[in-house]
Order: structure tokens, then sequence, then C-alpha cells
């Protein structure tokens, strides 16, 4: 048995705000001080746990992954013996429900409780603990109904999203991918806006429909899987690999059935992932969702799940139908996310309502994400991660600010706001930090990824899209996210001093203790990514690597003549140090 | 032993069966309607006294033990509900009871109205026996 | 001081060291001391970058012309982005083009720091200006010691933002509000431009960002199949940020910000990063010659647009404004005219030339004009005030110095950096090689209208505001005396330098040239022959300008607005900027606002209600099955024999009797 302290961090990682949620509901909405506390100090753990195990990670993480995926940490690993010396086997004995028999020397097939760290969801977890502590801090005093509840399915969020991340069994991801709607939709059902119960149904039916067909994605590659090679199996990294293996040992017979499997895999896969993420025409629920769901859900929300979709893109469409990423992914989604990119972006224009303006501006800017990611290169697909930490960052600060302001103001109307900046001095600061990071401004975290997503996708080249052309078109993102931020700022923050009508009681203070421990790590990692991007560049680069190389693979597969490998030319590699 | 053929009581419950199916379909009054699906479950019986006679076997004589008893609750508890049914509408006409149709459909109304019942005379009623006591205007405990 | 990498990056950093502390501390603690932090940091990155001038003066010329790398320090810190082929470094070098533009942008940056502690004082926000002009000199000395474009797009854009902000100083002013909103938008339509075109380069030159790499290869493998496209694009970014036409618009609505802004970034330093830009690809452009067309006939054309709005503007610092477009055109011109890699560097020293000298006359000139705002409360249409040369005496004479020299009066600043780009584009003009030679024929002739429109336009406004009846608007109060010494001090410095500096530096010393053509993959710059003609025929031009200026405005006061009676027409296309703004509003931004309408409805309705209409298919269905749930349980039973009946038929069929 290889465990290690850090597996056992990871488990109580994901189990503590479940822990946490379950307490604060028993103990009754009453002792809603208690339940505030309880639920900060059980996301602070977590956050701290997801450091810790960032910080070691990048520091001790030796291996490459060969092949597949091969996650660290696992609980329940059994280890290998390699030269006498106890090595970790990525793998996990910890099985939640048996199919079939053993055969063999092969273990019995089993749903398993296989989680891990590797460097695709390192960050996204941290981003989720820091997100999470950020949204129980704004909560503190908007929530005061059925508080109990309210901090019970935030918490329960919570461990779903990190679930997700953390899965490396497509049943459990799967299993985690649902149970993300149920605490979101009671969230927004409930402590929503005036239309919520409304926002809260088309969320749920809409995503759900969605992910149902992904559902059917996951178990056709599971039993094709079993069907052409025997093995039964569910861990994310054995199908990966044997995908693989198929597809690249396939006789010229068997090209045609998996071209068409996977074609038929990708697209339902891409189904739920992309209503999740959302791409453009599947994007509808999110502006209601939004605008309808409390502050802390808005901060989730934009925050984390829409991440799920594009990770769900990254572990599982890309590595399990490589051709068909490249045939139909790179037109379709990158397409797809052009559009998004420039639609999202004058639909966010022509919004009166803060909360809308942000939420078009999530659909462009994963938009930018998705065209990153089907690069199908290395900078793209880092890009692509960059941006869904950044998007994180940026838009649940965003959300988080305006939530500050609604909470003061009880409006999101932005032609009842005006000089917000002279008034709420701080909050201005903050808007506008925030804005700048969201639109890229170099120095701050949105850059980098952009670059990267701009560098992969200009570097783009297939036979049926142009990857300069596509850049030229999302390009035009920068200048229209540009435009409504600043005509937000413009609108909102800028201008001759006009005060909403308040209760009145007495001044609308500034920024407290609180809304600014909710805001300062945000706006710091802002600077702290845009700076110094490194270390999370350097964490990730041997997983993109392994995917960007499963690309590069399918590409000579579908151009085995012009096998023209573009190399960097000597003159960079001579450079001056 | 004299033969009588196992198809000779299958016909039987077959009758039994469909009479009580048409008893059931056709007519509306609560309890006959009861009664036709006990006539159904009696015909089912049949073939099972009827089949395990031919198997040489109990099970079927066991089964049709159980249908009976759960007959007689089933009795007991319908004829209950019917009571219940019959005094809050004061008819056993099972058409009445349609209000688990589906939110926003029309309720179906018989196209010609049944010839009302006739009134009954009311039954011949005895004096009472003995004397009322004399009531004193005061306070007893009820 | 000869380890130049070592204290390298402290030029950019001691401002945003700066900026961080005055950002932090400012509004609690140093409060109206506030000025300290920047002013003391500007002043040491202005020594540190003499010791960089210095230390890159005496690295010895060797190895051949053409490629002469190690005349430059290149400081690599770390690296910035990393992943698959892009690696970027935060790189730091410094070569002589970049030794000058550091000089210049540290040395007036401090002068005006100082300055702005005067013109500033009880502002409410006197902490957060002085944060955001440390930030402004933290990106702009990145900007040109940046060794790779990805790093030079990132300080760009960093202008860009404290542009953005310190335009927007002001903010609950719709206007100041408006305009910062406008020029950050405006610039950045431009650097989409260049950012494709880094994109492009990144991908034509094998992954790589560098300036030496580039250039070398280029010189290697010659110029690829899209170097004129790349080079317009970069192009794009420059006519953006230099507010060249057709994006000069920003401009004028930018002078909404504090004078100093104006005189630090929307004069002497960011509004030049355009020419630098373009200067820095040089190796490039001269192999382009189709895009080197399009800079010249840009610059020049916008050079004359601007004078000739100039020349009716009632706002003193708009006048300025569109003076400083006019300038900046002239550089683009000389740039553009660098045909040929001999004659591309000497293009390169003009613009450099003409860029550093137009710093400190144009950055004197917002200052005085600073300075007069200031002594009339913040009025500044010159029909309101006059004949303030006795009231405003130190600002009256430096004023004049930086309008004589803008004007190019013989022997001052502008009249040889103007001179030497005239004469540029004249030597473009007989390459007979080139297919283009009348284009800069033409281009050469509107040149010399510009000047003379230029020396008009200047004097125009010298007479209105400092000669004449004295009149004084009301606003003014008791401010309408002179600045304090903190203001006057610093326009001393610069009218002395607007006077002298170009005359020390080039014409007879020829040190800027012979400078700056050691800069890298810059062709060495041949001795430089003045054309003696064209020089002449350009300042006896410029003397007519101010004549015509003088009798108009001093000699005969009606005479403009008779003149203007008469032209009613071409009066009011001046007067009214050419309608540009309007024009731009009718085919730019409302035709976007009714895409933006568009989509709204089409989000609203279309998309969304195709959603809804797939939501409504089993709702649909449910009608079609509602009926059969009728509440009658004879019904249900009928159903179910039915159904079992059927069932049974089935089996019966499929399985025999």
């Amino acid at each position: 048995m290889h465990t290690d302290v850090m597996s056992i961090l990871l488990l109580v990682m994901l189990g503590l705000p479940l822990a946490g949620g379950v307490v604060a509901a028993a103990l009754g909405a009453a002792r809603l001080p208690a339940i505030r506390w309880l639920s900060l100090a059980a996301t602070l753990v977590s956050l701290a746990l997801a450091a810790i195990v960032a910080v070691d990670f990048g520091a001790h993480r030796t291996r490459v992954p060969q092949g597949t995926f091969q996650p660290e940490h696992v609980p329940g690993d059994p280890g290998v013996m390699v030269e006498g010396v106890r090595q970790p086997a990525h793998t996990t004995t910890w099985d939640l429900l048996h199919l079939g028999s053993a055969s063999g020397n092969q273990r019995q097939p089993a749903i398993q409780f296989f989680i891990g760290i590797d460097g695709l969801n390192l960050w996204l977890i941290v981003l989720t603990a820091l997100l999470l502590v950020s949204a129980v801090l704004v909560s503190w005093t908007s929530i005061r109904e059925r508080g109990n509840e309210y901090y019970a399915w935030l918490l329960t969020l919570g461990t779903g999203m990190f679930g997700v991340f953390l899965s490396f069994d497509i049943i459990l991801f799967y299993v985690f991918f649902e149970l993300t709607l149920v605490p979101l939709f009671f969230l927004i059902g409930i402590w929503g806006g005036s239309q919520r119960q409304h926002a809260a149904r088309k969320f749920f039916i809409y995503t759900l429909t969605g992910s149902l067909i992904t559902l059917l994605g996951v178990l056709a590659v599971v039993l094709t899987c079993q069907n052409r090679t025997g093995e039964l199996t569910f861990s994310i990294p054995r199908l990966v690999a044997l995908v693989q293996d198929q597809v690249a040992n396939a006789t010229p017979e068997e090209r045609g059935f998996w071209m068409t499997f996977q074609v038929w895999v990708f697209l339902a896969l891409m189904a739920g992932f992309a209503v999740k993420v959302p791409l453009f025409p599947l994007h509808t629920w999110l502006p209601l969702a939004h605008v309808e769901a409390p502050t802390a859900g808005s901060v989730l929300l934009a925050g984390v799940l829409l991440k799920i979709g594009t990770y769900g893109f990254l572990r599982l469409c890309l590595p399990l139908a490589p051709d068909a990423s490249l045939a139909v992914g790179a037109p379709l989604v990158g397409t797809l996310a052009v559009i998004g990119i420039i639609y999202g972006a004058f639909c966010s224009l022509a919004q009166d309502d803060i909360k809308k303006l942000i939420a078009y501006s999530s659909v462009s800017h994963l938009g930018f994400c998705m065209l990153g990611m089907f690069a199908l290169n290395e900078a793209g697909l880092a890009g692509s991660l960059l941006q869904m930490i950044n998007h994180g960052l940026s838009t649940g600060a965003l959300f988080l600010l305006v939530g500050m302001l609604y909470e003061r103001y009880h409006t999101r109307r932005m032609a009842d706001y005006g000089g917000m900046a002279a008034r709420l001095k701080l909050l201005g600061c903050f808007m506008v930090f925030i804005a700048l990071s969201s639109i890229g401004l170099p120095g701050l975290n949105g850059f980098v990824g952009e670059a990267l997503i701009f560098f992969g996708a200009y570097d783009f080249h297939s036979a049926n899209v142009s990857g300069p052309a596509l850049a030229a078109l999302g390009s035009a993102g920068i200048v229209l996210g540009a435009w409504y931020m600043m005509t937000m700022l413009r609108r909102v923050f800028f201008g001759p001093v006009k005060e909403p009508e308040h209760d009145g009681h007495g001044l609308i203070a500034d920024l407290n203790f609180r809304e600014l421990a909710a805001l300062v790590p945000i706006a710091v990692l802002c600077l702290a990514i845009g700076l110094y991007p490194k270390p999370l560049l350097d964490t990730a680069r041997p997983d993109l690597k392994l995917v960007a190389d499963m690309m590069s693979e399918a590409q000579k597969r579908a151009q085995p003549d012009a096998l023209v490998r573009r190399v960097p030319s000597p003159v960079a590699e001579e450079r001056p140090q | 032993m004299s033969a009588v053929p196992l198809h000779n009581y299958l016909v039987v419950g077959a009758i039994l069966f469909v009479l009580g199916v048409i008893g059931f379909l056709a007519r509306r009054n609560m309890i006959v309607m009861f009664l036709s699906a006990e006539m159904m479950l009696q015909g089912v019986t049949i073939n099972l006294v009827a089949f395990a006679r031919y198997r040489g076997n109990l099970q079927g004589q066991s089964f049709t033990l159980f249908i009976l008893t759960v007959a007689a609750c089933e009795a007991a508890v319908a004829l209950a509900l019917f009571l219940m049914l019959y005094r809050s509408r004061k008819s056993l006409d099972v058409s009445v009871w349609q209000d688990l149709r589906e939110a926003g459909q029309p309720a179906t109304v018989d196209e010609e109205t049944l010839p009302l019942p006739p009134v009954e005379e009311p039954l011949p009623t005895l004096t009472p026996a003995g004397l009322e006591p004399e009531h004193r205007g005061e306070r007893t405990h009820v | 001081m000869s380890n130049v990498p070592a204290y390298l990056w402290l030029i950019p950093f001691l401002p945003l060291a700066a900026a961080a502390l005055t950002a932090l501390f400012g509004p609690r603690v140093l409060r109206q001391q506030s000025h300290w932090p920047c002013i003391l940091a500007a002043a040491g990155s202005c020594v540190l970058s003499v010791f960089v001038l210095l230390a890159v003066r005496d690295l010895a010329p060797t190895g051949p012309a053409d490629h002469r790398a190690e005349e430059q320090y290149v400081a690599a810190y770390y690296t910035w982005i990393h992943a698959g082929f892009v690696d970027i470094g935060f790189t730091l070098r410094a070569d002589s083009l970049t030794a000058i533009m550091l000089v210049m942008v540290t040395f007036i940056g401090t002068l005006i720091a100082i300055y702005s502690a005067g013109y500033m004082h009880g502002e409410e926000g006197y902490p957060r200006y002085f944060a955001e002009v440390a930030l402004f000199l933290f990106s702009m000395t990145g900007l040109v010691l940046a060794d790779n474009y990805l790093l030079l797009y990132a300080f760009w854009e960093g202008v860009g933002l404290c542009s953005y902000l310190l335009i927007g100083f002001w903010f609950t002013k719709p206007s100041a509000a408006d305009a910062a909103r406008k020029a950050f938008l405006v610039t950045r339509l431009g650097d989409v431009g260049l950012f494709l075109g880094i994109l492009a380069l990144w991908v034509t030159f094998g992954h790589t960002l560098n300036y030496d790499d580039i250039f070398g290869q280029l010189q290697r493998s010659g110029p690829p199949a899209w170097l004129n496209g790349i080079c317009l694009l970069l192009f794009c970014g420059a006519v953006g940020k230099s507010a060249q036409f057709p994006l000069h618009v920003w401009l004028p609505d930018a002078m909404e910000g504090p004078s100093p802004v104006s005189a630090l970034i929307h004069a002497a330093t960011m509004v030049t990063a355009g020419v630098y830009l373009v200067a820095r690809s040089t190796p490039l452009f001269v192999q382009a010659p189709e895009a080197q067309l399009v800079v010249a006939v840009i610059g020049g054309f916008t050079a004359l647009l601007a004078a000739l709005i100039a020349l009716t503007q009632n706002d003193l610092k708009r006048v300025l404004a569109y003076s400083t477009i006019s300038q900046l055109g002239y550089m683009f011109l000389a740039l553009g005219s660098g045909l040929g890699s001999t004659l591309a560097s000497v293009a390169v020293v003009a613009a450099i030339f003409h860029l550093f000298t137009h710093a400190f006359f144009k950055a004197l000139l917002f200052l005085a004009a600073g300075s007069v705002m200031h002594a009339m409360g913040n009025v500044i249409d010159m029909r309101r005030f006059g004949g303030l040369r006795h009231v405003l005496r130190t600002t009256h004479w430096t004023f004049l110095c930086g309008a004589l020299a803008l004007a190019g009066v013989p022997f001052l600043s502008g009249f040889w950096s103007k001179d030497e780009i005239l004469a540029t584009t004249l030597e473009a003009s007989r390459q007979a090689w080139s297919p283009y030679q009348a284009i800069y024929l033409l281009l050469l002739l509107s040149g010399l209208l510009t000047a003379g429109l230029t020396a008009f336009y200047t004097f125009r406004a010298y007479f209105l505001t400092f000669w004449g009846e004295p009149r004084i608007p009301e606003e003014a109060g008791h401010h309408a005396h002179e600045a304090p010494p903190v203001m006057t001090v610093p326009l001393m410095i610069l009218a002395v330098a607007a006077l002298a500096i170009g005359a020390v530096v080039e014409p007879f010393t020829h040190w800027f040239s012979g400078f700056l053509g050691r800069t890298p993959f810059l062709g060495e710059v041949e001795e430089h022959r003045p054309v003696v003609l064209l020089a002449m025929v350009s300042g006896v031009i410029a003397l007519a300008g101010i004549a015509v200026a003088w009798w108009m405005y001093v000699r005969q006061p009606g005479t403009a607005a008779a003149l203007a009676q008469r032209f009613q027409g071409l009066y009011q296309l001046s007067l009214n900027r050419c309608y540009l703004d309007e024009l731009y509003d009718v085919f730019f931004l409302r035709p976007l606002a009714g895409l933006r309408e568009f989509c709204r409805i089409l989000d609203a309705y279309v998309v969304d209600g195709l959603v809804d209409l797939v939501g409504q298919i089993p709702r649909l269905f449910g009608a079609f099955f509602r009926p059969m749930q009728n509440g009658l349980v004879q019904f249900y039973a009928v159903a179910m024999m039915l159904g079992v009946t059927v069932f049974l038929v089935v089996i019966l069929f499929k399985y025999g009797w």
C-alpha cells in the first residue's frame, strides 16, 4: 500500500466541506453566527490544504506522465516495486461497485474511488478553494433566512466541485459532475432574485439534458473499449491509454470504425460540456442563472462551474477522441468559440444590468478559452488552462464586487448609478483593477492567458480550418472586451455622482475588512499570475505536453504525407541568455 | 378417479374471469364492480387449483388460500371505503369520482342521464318502547 | 557604471516602487507630500539613464556593420511566459536608440513631476495622481527597454492604461471620463493590429520575438512573403498610439486630463511610442517598400490635416494637441521615406531627432499652457483671455521660446529636426529605383505647406493669448498671477532646451546621428549633407507664417474674422475637425450600436427562443396524451384490458397457438 500524507490531505479537502455542510444543516437556522464561522473554518482549511498540496506538487513532482495521465497522491495506491524501491502505481484499490468477475491476473472490474492530482486539475482546485472562501465571506450578511440550509448547500457544492476536478474514474467524475447541479439549483431557486425559480429550473434542465448525452458518450467509450480489448475499466488514465493504443495501432479497416466512433463520442461528450462552458448557441441559461443567483452562487457558477465544462473537454474529449477533435472539433468548436467571443461581447454591450453584462462577458471569455484549447498545441492548451484560472479569478471578483454594490444599493441597473468611484473609493479601485485584469491588460493575469491562446491559435494549421483566420477574428474580442468593460466603468463608477435610492440608514460605507479579505487574495493572485505565471505553466507543462502530443499524433495520422513538424529555427535556440 | 380433464376446469375459470371483466367494465355501481373483481379472482383461483391438482403438488392450493385471505381483507377495506364514499356524495356511482383526472381536463359527463332511482318509501318505524325519563333541567354529565 | 545589466532594471522599477509606495501610503501617510517618491524615482531613473547612455557610447564599434548585436547590453532577468514554442523572457536591452529615448523620457518626466507638485497642489486625488504618473514612467521606460515585441506590447498597453487613468483623473467630470474611455478604446483598436502583427512575426520568424533574432534572420534569409502585411499590422499599433489619421481622434479629447499629463504623455513621450516602434522595426520596414509608402503617406497626410484643423481651434490646448498630431505625422513621414538601408538610417535619425526636440518644446508649450490655465482658473478658451504677456511674464517668454522652436524658426531646435525630415523626403523622391518617386515629391510639398501652417497656427495661439487687450476671465479670481517657482523653473529649463538642444546635438557635431547610427541592425549613418536650399525655403516659409499670424492677429485683428466670414465652408470644416468625429459616429458607432441591439434581440428572442421552443416539445406530447388521464376508473380498466389483449395476441401470433 503506497499511501502518502498528501493523499490523506486530498481526502480531507474533498470531504471537509460536505461534513461542514451536514453539521451546518443540523445546527438549525437559529445558530447562524456559529454556522458562518463553521463554514468559514471549513473552507479556510480546504484552502490551506489545497495550497499545501499545490506547493508540494510544484516542488516535488519528478515523474513526467508517459502515454496517459498519471495522477499523483492517489488514495489507496497499491504501489509497484521498481528496482527495489516502492513507487506509486497511479492507480487505486478502492472499489465502489464491482462489475463482472476477475479474469486471469486482472483485477475485478469496478467503479473506483479514484482521485488524484496532476498538472491539469491542480490549479483549478486551488481556484475552487479560494473562491469558496470568498463565497462564504460575501454571504456573511446578505443571507439571513434559512442560513443553515444555505451554507449546507454552498459547502456541498464545494465538495462537488472538488470532486469533479479530482476524479480519475469516469463514473465518479460523472457523479460529481451531476452533484454540482443540485446544490446550485437550490441556491438559485431559494435565495435568488425575483425570477429565481424560472432561472433555477432552466439552468437545471438545460445542463442536465446536455450531461445525459455526455453520459451516453462515457458509456460508449467504456463499452467499446471492453468490446475491443476485453478490458472493462472506468479509470480515465486506463481508458485514455486503451483508446490511444487502439487508434494508433488500428489496421486500415479498423481506422474507419475508430473515426466514426470518435466523432460520435466527441459529439456526445461535447453536448454536456458545451452547455456547461457555455459555447455560443447553448449559452442562454447563463445570463438568467447569473442574474438570479445570489452573489456566492454567481461567483462559484462563473468562477468554477463553467470551468468544469472546459476541464471536461481537456480531460475527456481531447484524449478520448483525438482524431475527431482534430477533424470535427477544431473547425466546429473553433468557429463557435470565435462567434461566441464576438457575439458575447456585443450582447454584453447591450445590457443595462451589470450582472448580465458580466454574464455575457463570460460567454466571450470562455470563447477565448475554447479557441485556445482547440488550437490543439501546447501553447494554446496552456493558454486555455491559464484562461480558466484567470476567468475564475477575475469574473469571480467582478461578481463579488457587483454583489457588494448590490448589497448597498439594491439595484443592478447601470442607469441608477454614476460616479461610484468618488463615493466608494476602495470598491472603485478594485473594480477598475479587476476590470483591467478581465480585459487582458498586460501585467495582469488575463493577458498571459489570452496571449498564449492567440499564439497557439495562430500557429494552428489543419486541412479544414485556418488558425490565423480564427485568431484574427477572435482578436476583435480584445477591443470589444475593453469596450464593454470601459463602458460599464464609465457608467457606474465615473461621471457625476449619482446614488440610487437606498434604505437611508446612515451613509453607505466603503468596503469593510470582511469584504477586503474576500477580494485582496484574488487581486494579489491576478497580479502575481500576470507578472510571474511560471509556477502555473511549469506544473501543468508535462500534462499539457501529453495532451498536445496526442493531438500531434492525430495530426500525423490525418496528414501522413505532409509530415512537417514545425520546430523552432536554430536562431531561437542560440539566443543570448 | 374419474378424470375430468384439465381444460374443463380452465374453461370454467376463464368464463368466470371474463364474466368478472365484463361486470367490472360495464357496471357502475361500486359494490357490483367490487363483486365482479372478486369473480375475476375466483376465476384465477380455479385455474390455480386445477393446475395444482394436475401437477400433483400443493403450490396452487397454498396460493389460493393466500388469495382468499387477501380477498377477505380487501372486502373489509373496500366496503369500508365505499361506505365513506357514499356518505360524502350520497351515491355509489363510480363515475361520480373522477377527481384524479389531469388538471385542466373537463369532467366526463354522461350524454343521457340515468333515470332517477325511485324514491324509497320510508321504512315503517315502531314506536319506541318504554317512557322517556323526565328532564329536570339540571346539568348532566354526558 | 560599466555593469549595465546590474542596474538596468532599476530604471523602470524605481518609478514602479514609487507608484506602489504612493498608492499604498499616499492617502493615509504622505498626503500632500505624495510627490516625493515620484520625483525622486524619476530623478534616479534619469541619472541611471545617463549612465546607460554613457556606457552605450563607450562601447567600441566592432565587427562588420551588418552584425553588431554586441553593441548593446541585454539583460535577461527571468522567463515570463513559457509554454510550447512560446518562450518570452523579461529581458531588457540598452542600445543607442533605447538610451536616447530613456534619457528623454526620464528627464522630461522628472521636470514634469516637479511642475506637477505645484500644478496639482491641493487636489483631492493628489497621491493618486503621482502614483499614476510614476506608473506611467515605469511603463514608458519599460517600453523602450523591452528586448522583444511581446514585452514591448505589454508596456505599450501599460502606457495606454496610465493614459486612460490620467485623462480620467477628474473622473466625475463627464467629458473627462468620456475622453479617457475614448482614448483607451481607439488606441486599443490599433493595438489589435500590433498584436496580430506580433503573432505573424512569431510564426514567420520561427517562434521568436527577439529583435536581434528577427532582424538577424531577416538579413540572412531575405524578406518573407507577408512582410508588407506584417509591417502594416505593426504600423496599425503606431497609428493608434501616435494618434495618426484615421485613429487620431482620441488625442484632442485627451486634453481633458491635467496639463502636465498632456505635456508628459500626450506630447512628449507616450504618443511617440509609435514612432519608436516603427524606428525599432526599421530593418523590417526597409524590406517592405509598400508599407513604407503607407507610413509616409499617412504621416504626411496627418501632418497636413492636423495643421489645417489647428488653424481655427479656440481651445489653446487643442491647438497644441493638433500640433502634436501634426508633428508626429512629420516623424512618420521621415520614417516612411527611408527607402533602402542607407536612407533608412538617415530617416530614423531624422525621425528620432525630431521626436527628441519635439519632446522638449512641446512639453514646454503644454506646461506653459498649463500655467496659463492655472492662472486663468481653468479657462483655456483663447477667446476669453488675452494680452497676458504682462500678467504672466515667465510663462510668456517660455511659451514664446517653445513657439519659435515649434514654428521652425531658423537655428532653433525645431528647425534642425524638421529640416532633416524634409531633406530625407527629398532624398526619397530622388531614388530613381523607387516606383513611388512622385508620391514622395508630393509629400515633400505637403510637408513644406505644413511647415508654414505650423508657424501660423502656433503664433496665432501665441498672439491671441499673450497680445492684444488684457482680458482675464472672472473664474481666475485671485489666481491671475505668475505661478510659483516650482512650476516656472521647469519651464525655464525646458525653454533653454527648446532653443538650444537641437543645435547642440546634431547639426554641427553630428553627435546624435553618430550615436544613433550604432543601433544594431541600423545601417551606418552617412555624413549628413545639409540641403541648404531646402533649409532656406523652410526657414522662409516659417517666418512667413509667423508674419501672417502677426498681421492677422496683432496688426489687423479684424482680418481673421473677415476671412472666416469669406470662406465660411472651409472655416467650419476646420473648426469642426473635418467632421471626423461625426463621420465616425455615423459610419462606425451607430452601426455597431445597431449590431449590439440586434445581438441583444437575437439572443433574447431567437437563440433563447429556440431553447424554449425545444422545451415546449415535451409539453406538446403531453397535450396529446393528457385527455386519456380522465379519472374514470373504468376507462383505465378498459385500457388495461386492451393492453393485455394486445400483448396476448402478439405472443400468440409470434409463438403459435
